[in-house]
Order: C-alpha cells, then structure tokens, then sequence
C-alpha cells in the first residue's frame, strides 16, 4: 500500500455570492494523493476541480479543513515554513500566453523559484535552468530570450520548466495541454509523463478532456458542483464508471469510432447554480434514476470495492 | 448518390499584410458543399479555416485583406460581390453562428429580440409576427422555456444557452448554408452533445447544408457526412468521413489521428506525435507544405502535390505523392489502423 504524500480533509472553500450568502466552491473534500501517482481530476466548468487545486497548494485559503502534506498540516503553516514547503509543490498554469511575464527572459522566469523558495544562489539556478531548459526540450540558449518569441506549445514547456526548478515533490498541472493543439498536444503529454517518471513526481493533473486524462492518470477523481462523487482506478473507471453522472459525462464525449454513429446518453438541464444547490444528492435534478431516497437523503461518498469509492444511493457497479 | 452543389469554391486565396509581408491564411483552394450535406473543415490553429469560412460571407474584408479566387452561391460569385450583395446574403441564404456566442451577442438586447431583429432585417413581417417566430424558433433549438429565454439578456443564460440563441439566430431566415465556426468548443461536454444533437436536428429537419469548422475530430466523427482536412492553407485531404477518419491517405491526417489519446481501446504508454509546429509565417516550402513536418518526405515533395483521388476510394481525394505501400506504414505509425 502506498502511503498518501497529500490528505485533504473536510476542505472547504467559500466565495461572497450575489446576494450577500455564501457559495460553496468545495463542500468539505476528502482527498487523497498517493506518493509518486498521477491523479486526474475531471468535471465540468464551475465543479471546483481548479479550486481545489489551488487550495491543495494555498493559493485559495480554504475556509477550513486541514491539508496535510507529508505529516504536516499546509493549512497551518505561516512564513518562512510556508514559503519553504512551497517549493515542494508546484504548478503549471493552462494558459501559455498569460501565465508568464513578457518583460522578462526565460532563464529568469524559470529560476525564480530556485532563487525565492530553495535559496539558490545566481550560479547555482543558472545551471539548473539550462539543464531544466534542455530537459524540457528547448535548449538552453532559449533562456536569453522572451515569452513573446515561442509558441503556446514551447511556452506551456517553459511553464513545465519552471514548475520543475524548486524540485518539487507535487505538482498540480491544471489543464496544462487544454489550450494547444492536438499534435501539439501530444508532445507536451509525452514530456510530462516522462517527467513524472523519471522524477518520481506527485501529480494532480486537472482536465475536461477524459482522453488526455485517461491517458496520463493512474486513478480518476470526478467532481460535481464542488464535491468529488466518484474515485477510481483509471482501468475501473473508463470500463465502468460507477456514478450516473460519470456515465453520462463518458457518454457524451464524442468518439472516433467506425461503423453506425452511436447512441449517446444525452444529460438533460445544466449544472444547478451553486449558491441555490439541491436537497439531498447534488446530482439528482440531471440523475435518470434517481428516487425518493435521493431528495431526502445526500449519499455520502463510500467504498464500493477496494479502491473504488462513489457517492451515490445506486451506484451503477456491483457493491462488493 | 450525390446531392447538388450549393456553394462551389474555386482557387480560393486570402492573404492578409502583417509587418513580415503577405500572409497566405488560404493557399488555393478548391471546394464544393452539397445540399444538405455536414461538411467538416478540419485543422489546427492557424490552418486558415476560419479565414475560409469568413471570406465565404465577406467577413474579414478589409485593406489589409486580399482575396481572389471565387465562391459561388445561387450563381453569383460572393468573391466579387459588393458589400451591400453581401448584406442581402448574410444572414438570409447563409448564416453564421460563431464560437464565443456571448461576444457575437448583443449585450443590451434580449435575447428574443435578437432573433426577431434577424427575421425583420430580412423579411416584410410586422414586429408580433417576427416575435412569435422568434419565440417558436428558441423552442425549435431545444430551449425548455422559450418565452422566459426571449425574454433574457444574453449574460443571463448559460454559454449552451446562448449558442442555442445563435443558432435561433442563424436559422430565423431558413438558409441554405450555414456556417457553424466551432460552434461547440467553448462548451461542456454533456452541454456540447445537446448542442450538437440540435443541429443534426434541424439541419435535417430544415434540410439545410451545413459547413462546420472545428479542430475536434471527435465533433466530426459525431455529426460530419464529409471532411476537408486543411494544413497551411491548402486542403490535404476530402472524403467522406467514414472514409477520412477510418482510411485516412494523407499523413498529416494520419498523424493528426494519431495524436488524440482515446477514451477507450488500449492506453500507449508514449502518444504519436507530429514533429515540429505548424507553419505560421510568410514563407511557404514550394511544394508540399506538410514536408518539413513529415516523416516520409521525398524528393518528389519539392513539387506542391494537387488534391485528387489517389489511392482512396471514389471522392477520397488527397495532396500527397506518397505510393500505396509507404501510406500503409505510415497510417501504422500514425496509432489508427
């Protein structure tokens, strides 16, 4: 059994709403990240899975709940612990073309990190940026030039670059590959499942996309309207996914497939608006089989079989 | 069995002046769309797609915009038409619904009134008659409550909300083509299939012929009759989608393919990937363009290769010198069988 690097517990993350209450961004998330695996984190916009990526790392300050990484507790730290623990956990932005600063070059992009958080010395982060720059397939002479001058595809491995510097244990990469093209796509995938390899690397990997996700993630963590309903071993879930809401979003993902176009489980209505959520499961306005049981009653999120957890009354995989 | 014609695009260019020089967005392209046909134009960022579409209907005219080459549309070429031609074109016998819906929207008008702007703009219909038809249309496109819709403003509804209004909007008139320019990629998955399963609806229901720009083969795959695969400009590859997708000749499609990681079938450790990026610049190689991408290059891609049946069945058309054997070890390569 692997020990877990992150335990999020009862984390909960708010927003002022419209109207003066409260939004409920993340409802009190149970989390595990297990050392040296890739978990993939999907949902549809607006299900936290970005809060929670960021809270994991306090960029959000949640409104409580404890974090732990690796025996202690993120949420609790102040200063100059937090600024040293900070360079065990990293981030690598979706955007290519806002997450880096245009004014400066990219040696200095990619060794802030070193110098703020690890304490390096100039010399020091040089060398690592040109072979961090070389690792990540750019060459170290691109450390003289601007953001401006690459692509989105050379940028998000800049992003990846100085991610890397502080030589973090975890890393959340939060749509990293969303915003570039397939073939392009495909290249900074590869890069990044080498590295999470050869660096014995954490990763929390944030995607819509269930292809990209499927095809970098160990285990599969599904979001709904800030609560996680369903995690599973990659294999488990994309042969058999054990929520109805995992069902349909699998379902609705179009596929290359030859042969009769194929009936898709089309979901009806749209997310409930989180400031106004429903009684009972969250998920049972869109749910085709939901009962009374249902409105009355919020499934919590349980063990169906090893490794294998759901949060749903009628879970669509046979309990063990 | 092939339907008529509506739109035939012959030698099409459009060059746009940017500080390098003369960006070539389209490179010579040849197009036909039939009746009541789903054309995909597929391709990445760049691949001058959109830039086709939008000379289509004379959207990104302008002085920095050279386009020739004809585009014809009921026998008239929308090319050479006037801009006041064109105004009675749009949005009558062509219709655009665009990606981002909240900025083709306008913000301070209702939603209803949007579409019944669009049926007045076009027709001799007193103000309740286009409001009716506009109500009827919302409820056409799968909105539950068209009354309540019509009556909201765009920021008030969801983004699956506001492209069903677009594409309200893009059939107030019933046209005969409509351009759909990635009318999906900003939405939610479960969203995108309702939005798509409204417009297979309708398109079949009205029997309109639909040109659809996406970069997502997965979109294509879901709702295409045919596809045009675009690189750098130019068409690579045209067949239908059956055979495009599942016999592709073209390595570029191949590669393309190749690249996206499925949901299902088995996991590869490592994806295909294309090398290189794509081309961006003024310069263009001479020949092939795909070239100094390509794994299979040849002496023979000096020369730019025309888009014809090659090896591919009847209509499968394709841009490359490659013999038979060599696009067998390549569709292999490529990760598709």
């Amino acid at each position: 059994m692997t020990a877990a690097l992150i335990q999020a517990r009862e984390l909960r993350v708010e927003y002022p709403g419209r109207s003066g209450g409260r939004v409920r961004a993340l409802r009190d998330v149970d989390l595990d990240i297990l050392q040296g695996e890739t978990l993939g984190l999907v949902g549809e916009s607006g299900c936290g899975k970005s809060t929670l990526g960021r809270a994991l790392l306090r960029v959000i300050e949640p409104a409580s709940g404890r974090i732990e990484f690796d025996g202690t507790d993120l949420t609790r730290l102040r200063g100059r612990q937090l600024r040293r623990t900070r360079a065990e956990l990293q981030m690598v932005f979706q955007d290519p073309f806002g997450s880096l600063n245009p004014r400066r070059r990219i040696a200095d992009i990619v060794a802030e990190p070193l110098l703020r958080a690890r304490g390096a010395t100039r010399a020091e982060a040089t060398k690592t940026v040109a072979e961090l720059l070389d690792l990540v397939g750019l060459g170290a002479e691109a450390g003289g030039r601007r953001p401006h001058e690459f692509s989105g595809g050379q940028r998000q491995r800049i992003g990846i670059a100085r991610a890397l510097a502080s030589s973090p244990q975890f890393v959340v990469a939060d749509e990293a590959v969303s915003a570039l093209d397939v073939s392009i796509q495909a290249q900074v995938l590869n890069l990044l499942s080498d590295l999470v390899r050869d660096r014995g690397l954490t990763m929390l990997f944030i995607s819509h996309d269930l292809g990209v996700v499927r095809h970098i993630a160990d285990r599969i963590a599904v979001m709904y309207l800030g609560q996680i309903i369903e995690i599973a071993s990659r294999d488990a879930f994309f042969a058999a996914p054990a929520h109805p809401y995992s069902r349909a979003l699998l379902s609705s993902v179009p596929v290359l497939r030859p042969g009769e176009k194929r009936e898709q489980e089309v979901l009806e209505g749209e997310l409930p608006d989180p400031a106004n959520p429903p009684e009972g499961c969250l998920f049972r306005t869109r749910c085709p089989i939901a009962t009374e049981q249902c409105r009355t009653t919020a499934p919590e999120l349980r063990e169906i079989a090893p490794g294998r957890s759901v949060r749903c009354h009628l879970p669509l995989v046979p309990t063990e | 069995m092939t339907s008529a014609p509506v739109l035939e695009v012959r030698d099409l260019r459009v060059q746009f002046d940017v500080p390098a020089g003369r960006l070539p967005a389209v490179d010579g392209v040849d197009l036909t769309l039939r009746q009541g046909e789903v054309l995909a134009l597929v391709g990445e960022s760049g691949s001058g797609k959109s830039a086709l579409s939008m000379s289509l209907v004379g959207l990104n005219r302008g002085p920095r915009t050279h386009i020739t080459g004809e585009a014809v549309f009921k026998g008239r070429d929308l090319v050479a038409a006037s801009e006041r031609e064109l105004r009675g074109v749009r949005g009558k016998d062509i219709a655009v619904v665009f990606q981002d819906a909240l900025a083709a929207l306008n913000p301070l008008h209702r939603a209803g009134a949007q579409v019944s702007e669009m049926i007045r703009a076009h027709r001799e219909v007193t103000r309740g008659q286009a409001t009716s038809r506009a109500v009827e249309l919302l409820g056409e496109v799968g909105i539950a409550g068209p009354d309540r819709t019509a009556r909201a403003y765009p920021h008030q509804l969801s983004g699956g909300m506001r492209q069903r209004v677009m594409i309200a909007m893009g059939l107030a008139n019933d046209p005969a083509v409509l351009i759909a320019d990635e009318p999906t990629t900003a939405l939610d998955v479960t969203i995108q299939a309702q939005v798509l399963a409204v417009l297979k609806r309708v398109q079949r229901d009205h029997g309109t012929s639909v040109l659809l720009i996406t970069h997502d083969l997965g979109v294509v795959a879901e709702v295409a009759d045919r596809v045009a695969v675009m690189y750098a400009g130019r068409i690579v590859e045209q067949g239908l989608r059956e055979e495009v997708l599942f016999h592709p000749q073209h390595p570029y499609t191949m590669g393309l393919l190749g690249s996206v990681p499925p949901i299902d079938g088995p996991v590869v450790r490592r994806l295909p990937t294309i090398a290189g990026s794509p081309l961006t610049g003024v310069d263009r190689p001479s020949g092939c363009a795909f070239a100094p991408r390509c794994p299979f290059v040849h002496d023979a891609c000096a020369e730019r290769p025309v888009l014809r049946q090659r090896h591919g069945d009847a209509g499968h058309l394709d841009a490359c010198v490659l013999p038979s054997p060599a696009r067998v070890t390549a569709r292999s390569q490529g990760g598709l069988a």
